[in-house]
């Protein structure tokens, strides 16, 4: 496989960032992805569509509850079950979150949209038909900008950008569990009827790497919008991948799709292994099927789903329990006699739209002077941007110092736990607390190592509390470390002469060793300075 | 009491005459009494006694709920009821418990309305006749009228009953038998103003909005409307003022606040403008109901109303568009009904797949099937536009007629609601739902159409049928139930006819008044016989009630002047009705040319038998039986197959064992249809081939003279083997 190498790090520790200023220099330097072959014959075309759960407390067309693992059948409502004679009531707040999402992809909102039925049988779709809106969705003709690494280094950052086709209102499906000891299937619809965003984006992606930047920024920004939660382990976000490949200056080739993608990597992985599948079918001399596949991501492959009996006609139709769904903005008033509770306002909602991921970016590293690609990890690492805040907010030293704290300590022992930064063992305050211990030299930057691993290690005690007790104060009296010096200095001769025959180099180990016998409690700089003084 | 109006039932349970529980005891035994009208699904005597004794417990308070307290209603069995049993008439919901009670039902229940039972209809709606459904057809109460049956049969025959039009059929017949004083049916092309009018009773279609949905099984959801039937205008109102309003569990409800109102007692017609709409008058339409159209018009007209000619240019397209957007919309709106959740499951368990096939296929009948398919062919993607879309822009179009009309300053609008009578049954059967819908649906289903549509802002369209049959229907139930000869007054109820419709698109004002107009039936109660009598010229007029006694009274017509049998007698009956039981048999065909004349090579066993038969020339293709049989009886050729496989067939009173035998001049071919074990007699339609022209049509079809038996009685042993 080609891509492995990128696909290894989705999410490096020092992701890509982003700076009007910067950025036609590196649109200029990368190209984007690699070629997908190696005979660099082919051209790759991903695009994709998106599921969000709306984070609302009720469901699109009922009043049942939305919550994450009830009980089976639990919050199922007459409408949820289908029984008949049921009609839908549309949720203001899935309508806002819809309009809210459409404001922060560029989109244009639709004033009027429409509900469409989409019919197909299936045991977890009571109804018989999704109400989905495919003819006049609410938001249209979007744009999303996003970043990604495509090398190692830092600097190695390309900026894109991919349209939206537009966003939509839809019922999320039941749930079918298959019991194959007993061959039966088991319906939970407690997620039926649940409000979805469906966003769809134009085939503008040529690799998975792009897809799972682009999908990462967008669950970015639903969750900043707080419409949706967009765990994408939970379902609450789910990807369909269309993928295709053909020569440059060819019409399209023929696509598949690859469903049910439940994280950004497989997302990516499964991307590029079907790029890669479908190229050597054709270069073979084969055809490629317009198919449904599913990812395995224990083999790492993609399968041919079972076919539901071959290609689906949706017949679609008007949903006529509904009338057109209008909103209204500064410059259309709602007719006089409308009730207040029944007017969604698009100004409204577009003022009081919350801070944007690339608006939170721009904004640290002016307030705080960081490097941009820092700001980028800050925002994309869930929860990061808030314990960098509270840091900042409580240690009183420059920001600059706590992001390498941040982003090579702290990250890198969270990713190698597998733990995200909410369930840190070291919380925002303890390191704080530890910075400022550092800060004023009341301890050495190794014990502040010393104590961090600490804290990781599940200590239960502040820093100062820890410090106290091991007594790892920094060394202040003089006299203490001018011994203890010149007991190292006495008692490695062949280093001093060294030294003194002019390689200055070997200081370091006597600085070490010092440092050990103090049990890295001495200030380096100040013993240095001893040593020099008294060897040279 | 069971034949009086709503309010006078109500008046009387304020003034303590009549207890709820009497009334309600007195309904559900005549409801028993009247259950070989096949009327009612589910009677819910339980639930009805306990509703009256709560009733009576708030009358004895002095504090009753309403003028619907304590009053009994049914609904027809496609209106959820919690805990009671809604089967849609289909075996797919047959056991089927609703957890919730429709918006509707609700309301009625709120109100103290006593619930007596779920009326019968056509399977899912689906339907004019009320023929369709898995519990058998619907009788037309006016079937067993002493004067029809006199008429018909000299009272002896059962099997030619009338149809009592559909879908909403059971709900129509419970009101007009008087075992309820108001009924909920459901009007998606006509479902509540057909029946309404071939059982003479007041059939009301609100608005499309007025009236929530929710909870009514839907059949085509932009188009259904909640109907109401009660026995006179007054009572529709009533209905109205409780039903109708917003409801937040139905979205294409109005949200304007509803304002119930009273009709009221004058009104004057000379501020209102009527038209007629020329489309309406449609080929088929029979010339008793065309020459009643006129007359009304011009007693409008005599009234001081402004009547003109108006046009609704796109009305012959409507039903073509109607069955295209129906078809479509039930397509969806059956795809629930798959056996998992609710309702029929197959035993069939090879796959889900097969599940689902087999269990549509078990709980729908051939007419909701037939519909599913083609619903699904015009919305797949390369049909959509070339139907669905085509079909809704037609629709548009018809919106827009009435709208133009209607702002041209029309505020009713007059129609006929069918293109004739009420049928006898097994004439009704004799052509496919699809057909008989398509006919009976002609004049109702665009008011459905454009009704649908949302242009019609905030104003309120309803539809008032009537066909002021009432007052004969108890008088002749009891009648026939007490095997007393009630005298000659019932023949005097029995000539009026006046199928038309209104449609008031205008303002509520308006509205109320049209209806008004026809508060003349309110005086056409059941009570007496004697009121009946005494007031004979009044309650005969379509246009009339108070209003018409005190300001043009020069309308007051004659009872014989206009007089329209309402059922299958044409304009000989009028004469006949007056004279009672007296004359008998032969003038049933008028149209038979050669008249009753030579009947004596036809094998008649018993001469006291009515005939009913007709010569008929037919171009028929090859003298096979089948197809001499289908082209003498009319009927669909599939028929012809089922009645072979049922055993129903019969070739010169031989049993058929091939499917299709050649046959020859003189040969009878016989479909039994109903055989009576206790006398020993058959009843037939047979056919007679009886000659055979030389010469072939230019279609290459043999050109045939059949003598039709509609009725044939035969003892057992006329080689009927």
């Amino acid at each position: 496989m080609l891509f492995n190498k990128f696909i290894c790090h989705v999410y490096p520790a020092s992701p890509a960032f982003l700076v009007p200023r910067l950025r036609r220099l590196w649109e200029r330097a990368f190209a984007g992805c690699p070629a997908p072959s190696r005979s660099h014959s082919w051209k790759s075309v991903v695009g994709l569509e998106i599921h969000a759960q709306i984070n609302s407390e009720s469901k699109l067309f009922s009043s049942s509850r939305v919550q994450f693992a009830a009980p089976p059948n639990s919050t199922v409502s007459f409408f949820d079950a289908s029984l008949p004679g049921t009609l839908p009531v549309i949720n203001r707040r899935c309508i806002e979150a819809a309009v809210m999402t459409g404001l922060a992809l560029n989109c244009a909102i639709n004033k009027k949209s429409h509900f469409d039925r989409k019919h197909y049988f299936y045991a977890d779709l009571p109804a018989g038909y999704q109400i989905t809106q495919q003819r006049l969705p609410i938001a249209v003709n979007g744009k999303l900008t996003y970043c990604y690494q495509v090398g190692n280094k830092w600097s190695d950052i390309v900026t894109k950008c991919v349209r939206i086709k537009q966003v939509q209102l839809e019922q999320d499906s039941g749930k079918s569990l298959h019991d194959d000891t007993r061959h039966q299937t088991l319906i939970d619809l407690n997620r039926a009827g649940v409000g979805l965003v469906e966003i769809v984006m134009e085939p503008d992606m040529s690799c998975g790497e792009e897809a799972a930047a682009a999908v990462r920024e967008l669950q970015l920004i639903l969750q900043a919008l707080g419409t949706s939660l967009a765990n994408m382990a939970e379902g609450q976000m789910r990807v369909d991948a269309n993928i295709s490949v053909h020569r440059p200056g060819q019409p399209l080739g023929v696509r598949t799709e690859v469903k049910n993608l439940n994280s950004a990597r497989f997302l990516a992985k499964a991307i590029d292994y079907e790029i890669q599948r479908q190229i050597k079918i054709l270069e073979n001399g084969g055809t490629i099927l317009n198919e449904t596949r599913s990812f395995d991501y224990k083999l790492g492959s993609t399968i041919a789903m079972r076919d539901k009996e071959g290609k689906q006609d949706y017949r679609f139709m008007p949903e006529p329990n509904l009338p057109p769904l209008v909103l209204y903005d500064s410059n259309s008033s709602p007719p006089a006699n409308l009730d207040p509770e029944q007017v969604v306002n698009i100004d409204l909602i577009k003022e009081s739209l919350p801070e944007l991921p690339s608006v939170i970016r721009e904004r640290l590293v002016d307030q705080y002077g960081i490097l941009p690609e820092h700001s980028y990890t800050l925002v994309n690492e869930d929860g990061l941007q808030d314990y960098f805040q509270t840091v900042v907010k409580l240690a009183q030293i420059h920001p600059k110092k706590i992001i390498g704290w941040l982003i090579q300590d702290l990250l890198g022992h969270l990713r190698s736990h597998n733990l995200t930064v909410k369930q840190s063992p070291i919380k925002a305050t303890s390191l704080a607390e530890l910075l400022t211990l550092l800060e004023n030299g009341d301890i050495s930057s190794s014990t502040a190592k010393q104590v961090f691993q600490e804290l990781c290690n599940g200590g239960k005690e502040t820093p100062t509390q820890i410090v106290k007790e091991k007594n790892l104060w920094l060394l202040k009296d003089l006299m203490q470390v001018e011994e203890i010096c010149q007991g190292i200095i006495d008692g490695h001769k062949e280093e001093v002469a060294a030294i003194r025959r002019g390689n200055l180099k070997v200081i370091n180990k006597l600085i070490g060793l010092v440092q050990k016998n103090t049990k890295g409690k001495s200030d380096p700089v100040l013993v240095k300075k001893i040593l020099e003084k008294k060897i040279l | 009491m069971l034949g009086s109006s709503l309010r006078e039932a109500a008046a009387a349970l304020r003034l303590g005459q009549v207890s709820a529980t009497e009334l309600c005891q007195s309904c559900l035994s005549f409801v028993k009494e009247t259950s070989f009208l096949n009327a009612y699904i589910t009677v819910t005597e339980e639930v009805a006694l306990k509703q009256a004794a709560e009733a009576d417990k708030r009358f004895s308070q002095g504090k009753p709920l309403g003028l619907l307290d304590g009053i009994p209603f049914a609904i027809k069995d496609n209106f959820s009821t919690q805990g009671i049993q809604t089967t849609c008439a289909s075996h797919m919901l047959k056991g089927y418990i609703p957890p919730y009670n429709a918006t509707v039902v609700q309301k009625l229940f709120n109100h103290g309305a006593v619930l007596m039972g779920k009326t019968n209809h056509d399977e899912f709606g689906m339907g004019s006749g009320s023929t369709d459904s898995i519990f058998g057809p619907v009788k037309n109460p006016w079937s067993y009228s002493k004067t029809y049956k006199e008429k018909r049969f000299a009272g002896h025959n059962d099997a030619d009953w009338l149809i009592t039009g559909g879908s909403s059929g059971g709900s129509a017949a419970a009101v007009s038998a008087g075992t309820c004083y108001v009924a909920l049916g459901s009007d998606t092309g006509g479902s509540t103003r057909n029946p309404a009018c071939h059982c003479g009773v007041v059939g009301l279609k609100p608005t499309y909005g007025l009236v929530s949905r929710h909870g009514l099984i839907p059949l085509v959801n932009s188009m259904d409307v909640p109907g109401i039937i009660t026995r006179c205008v007054d009572d529709a109102a009533t209905a109205l003022g409780v039903l109708a309003g917003h409801d937040p569990y139905d979205s294409t409800t109005f949200q304007n606040p509803f304002e119930p109102f009273k009709l009221p007692e004058t009104i004057d017609l000379s501020k209102l403008c009527i038209g007629i709409p020329k489309e309406y008058h449609a080929p088929g339409m029979s010339a008793e109901i065309l020459s009643l159209w006129t007359k009304v018009a011009d007693m409008f007209e005599d009234a001081g109303a402004k009547v003109i000619a108006v046009s609704l240019p796109h009305t012959p397209y409507s039903i073509v568009c109607y069955h295209v957007l129906c078809t479509s919309e039930v397509a969806s709106n059956m795809a629930r009904f798959d056996g998992l959740q609710y309702g029929h499951r197959s035993d069939v368990e090879d796959s889900t797949e097969a599940m689902y096939a087999a269990t549509r296929r078990e709980g729908f009948n051939d007419v909701v099937r037939g519909r599913i398919l083609s619903g699904n062919f015009f919305l797949l993607k390369q049909n959509y536009e070339q139907y669905f879309l085509k079909a809704q822009k037609v629709r548009r179009l018809i919106a827009d007629d009435f709208v133009k009309v209607f702002e041209s300053g029309v505020h009713v609008l007059l129609t006929p609601t069918t293109l004739g009578d009420a049928a006898p049954y097994l004439e009704f059967i004799q052509e496919d739902n699809r057909t008989r819908s398509a006919q009976e649906d002609v004049f109702t289903q665009c008011a459905n159409m454009a009704g649908g549509t949302s242009n019609l802002k905030g104003n309120s369209q309803r539809e008032v049928e009537q066909s002021p049959k009432r007052g004969l229907q108890r008088t002749a139930l009891r009648g026939q139930q007490q095997q007393q000869q009630p005298p000659c007054v019932v023949t005097g109820y029995e000539m009026t006819g006046v199928r038309l419709s209104f449609c008031a698109f205008r303002n509520l004002e308006i509205c109320a008044r049209l209806i008004q107009k026809q508060h003349l039936f309110r005086c056409a109660t059941f009570d007496s016989h004697c009121r009946h009598l005494s007031n004979l010229g009044q309650q005969r007029m379509p246009v009339s009630g108070r209003f018409a006694m005190h300001s043009c009274p020069a309308i007051t017509l004659h009872s014989g002047s206009i007089c329209v049998n309402p059922v299958r007698f044409k304009s000989k009956s009028q004469k006949k009705g007056k004279k009672g039981s007296s004359q008998s048999d032969e003038d049933e065909d008028e149209d038979d040319p050669e008249g009753a004349s030579d009947y004596e090579d036809e094998p008649v066993e018993d001469p006291n038998i009515p005939k009913d038969y007709k010569d008929l020339e037919k171009a028929v293709q090859s003298f096979r039986y089948d197809v001499i049989l289908s082209a003498g009886l009319d009927i669909a050729r599939n028929k012809v197959e089922e009645a072979f496989y049922s055993d129903l067939l019969r070739l010169n009173g031989e049993k058929l064992w091939k499917k299709s035998r050649a046959v020859k001049v003189g040969d009878s071919l016989d479909l039994i249809v109903q055989q009576d074990k206790e006398t020993e007699t058959t009843t037939v339609m047979r056919v007679i081939l009886k000659n055979v022209f030389e010469d072939k049509t230019s279609t290459e079809k043999y050109k045939v003279t059949l003598r039709r038996w509609k009725l044939l009685k035969l003892a057992k042993q006329d080689g009927l083997k």
